[in-house]
């Protein structure tokens, strides 16, 4: 009975609506769904139907990426009994966005350009940096005060995460988003437009 | 005889000790990203702990000596992952990206990061705490004509000219910048705490228009919350503390601590 559904493109068809709205619609503090969740809602070949789904999302210029689900970002789950399905799926753009749609989701370009900078730092300390130092290094384009208030929104959107020691890692957003090996390249490629300045703003420490 | 042996091994003992404290504190920077791993020599340290080991008969001694050999074996691991990850794409000299960061426009770098950023896709929906929240929102509300009564125009003056300081005032424009007048005012604080190393809360917001101690206060606030000053309640009495840096504060620790000011009012 479960061959004969499977094998009926209806049947097939709807997995597929369900799989798009498990990853679309963000139930938990995480968007997308986690391993375990779409085997349990799809079943076993689960891979295959988001295969398709991104087949179909493709052309609207998006993709589903398989992210490692982290223990920071994780929400405690008493059914989840697989240890090792730990992977969330998420829907992501494809290609880029241009500054102006940017704006247009309520981004500022210099939080975009501080959290270059805030990512770029942290990566260049082999992904652990102090907190006072990120800040310090933000500082230099956009003043003590405003750096700190980036450092505490990058936190709590997810693109950095902040331990106990004060150190701050990339967090779960800038992992799934972000293309770090290209940022990397794009970063050292680019050619300096201005001097570095010489001395800090004022009220730096 | 024995004595002067005694003395002489304590002395020998107590420089011992100061010299693995040393190596453990530098062991734990590193372990904080403070220095670069390879600048401590692993081997020295090591032949440090070998000098002593027969020497110590403490329990404390003993527990300082595993605690520094442990924190040797981070750093050797922290070396390890550093000359991984030099040798992986994504290594890049702190000092030269951080130069090169900076002599990046703010425009430059968010193109650069665009270029490589692909933003999740995620639908926010309703839940039934929030369909509740709407619901009751909707019930109290009063009716549009009674809101369209508050609402009502009233005579209105004819346009006025703004001079500078006009808008100064408003707060429109400003003379000097929100950092600089910060960092002011955390100098007068500084200044004023000198003596006693505190200050009374309302002595030092206090003044003689509503406005000016308002703003004040409002800097005040600004200055606890980033660490640069301790708010302390002692009975009916509040306390201000500068710091002379920054101190780490413990945001899940962090409460609010609303003070009420009302034009007129006299403390």
């Amino acid at each position: 009975m479960t061959q004969q559904s499977e094998s009926n493109p209806h049947f097939y068809a709807e997995k597929l609506k369900r799989a798009a709205h498990l990853l679309f619609f963000k139930r938990g503090k995480v968007p997308g769904a986690r391993e375990w969740e779409l085997k349990a809602r799809l079943g076993k070949n689960y891979e295959e139907i988001l295969t398709d789904l991104n087949r179909v999302l493709e052309d609207l210029d998006l993709e589903v990426k398989r992210a490692r689900d982290e223990a920071s970002y994780r929400a405690p789950d008493p059914l989840s009994v697989d240890e090792e399905s730990e992977d969330r799926f998420l829907i992501r753009l494809k290609s880029e966005m241009t500054l102006t749609e940017s704006r247009l989701c309520g981004w500022r370009i210099d939080n975009l350009a501080a959290l270059t900078m805030a990512i770029a730092y942290v990566i260049s300390k082999q992904g652990k940096a102090p907190r006072a130092e990120v800040e310090q290094d933000l500082s230099y384009k956009f003043g003590r005060w405003r750096s700190m208030n980036l450092t505490d929104i990058f936190i709590r959107t997810g693109y950095l995460r902040e331990d106990e020691e004060g150190l701050l890692r990339l967090g779960w957003r800038t992992k799934s988003e972000v293309d770090l090996r290209a940022l990397m390249t794009l970063l050292l490629e680019a050619k300096p437009e201005q001097p570095p300045p010489e001395s800090q703003t004022i009220g730096n420490d | 005889m024995i004595e002067e042996g005694n003395a002489r091994s304590g002395v020998y003992l107590a420089s011992g000790r100061t010299e693995v404290r040393e190596v453990l504190e530098t062991c734990e920077a590193i372990q904080k990203r403070k220095f670069n791993p390879f600048l401590l020599d692993v081997e020295r340290a090591v032949a440090t702990l070998r000098k002593y080991f027969s020497r110590w008969k403490t329990f404390n001694d003993h527990c300082l000596d595993a605690r520094t050999l442990n924190s040797l074996t981070e750093v050797v691991r922290l070396q390890n992952s550093q000359l991984r990850y030099q040798s992986s794409t994504l290594y890049t000299d702190p000092k030269l990206l951080s130069d090169k960061l900076r002599s990046l426009s703010v425009e430059g770098l968010a193109r650069i990061f665009l270029k490589s950023w692909h933003p999740i896709v995620e639908l926010e929906q309703l839940a039934t705490t929030t369909v509740k929240e709407a619901l009751h929102y909707w019930d109290t509300l009063l009716p549009f004509d009674v809101r369209r009564k508050r609402l009502e125009a009233r005579e209105a003056c004819s346009p006025l000219a703004l001079d500078l300081e006009s808008l100064e005032s408003m707060g429109i424009t400003a003379e000097q910048t929100f950092s600089e007048s910060l960092e002011k005012f955390w100098m007068e604080m500084r200044r004023h705490a000198e003596q006693s190393g505190k200050l009374s809360y309302w002595e030092f917001v206090k003044r003689d228009s509503f406005e000016e101690t308002a703003a004040r206060a409002y800097f005040v606030s600004f200055l606890v919350t980033y660490g640069y000053a301790t708010l302390e309640k002692r009975e009916k009495d509040l306390f201000l503390t500068p710091h002379t840096r920054r101190v780490r504060l413990d945001l899940g620790r962090l409460v609010s601590f609303p003070i009420s000011l009302k034009p007129g009012e006299r403390r």
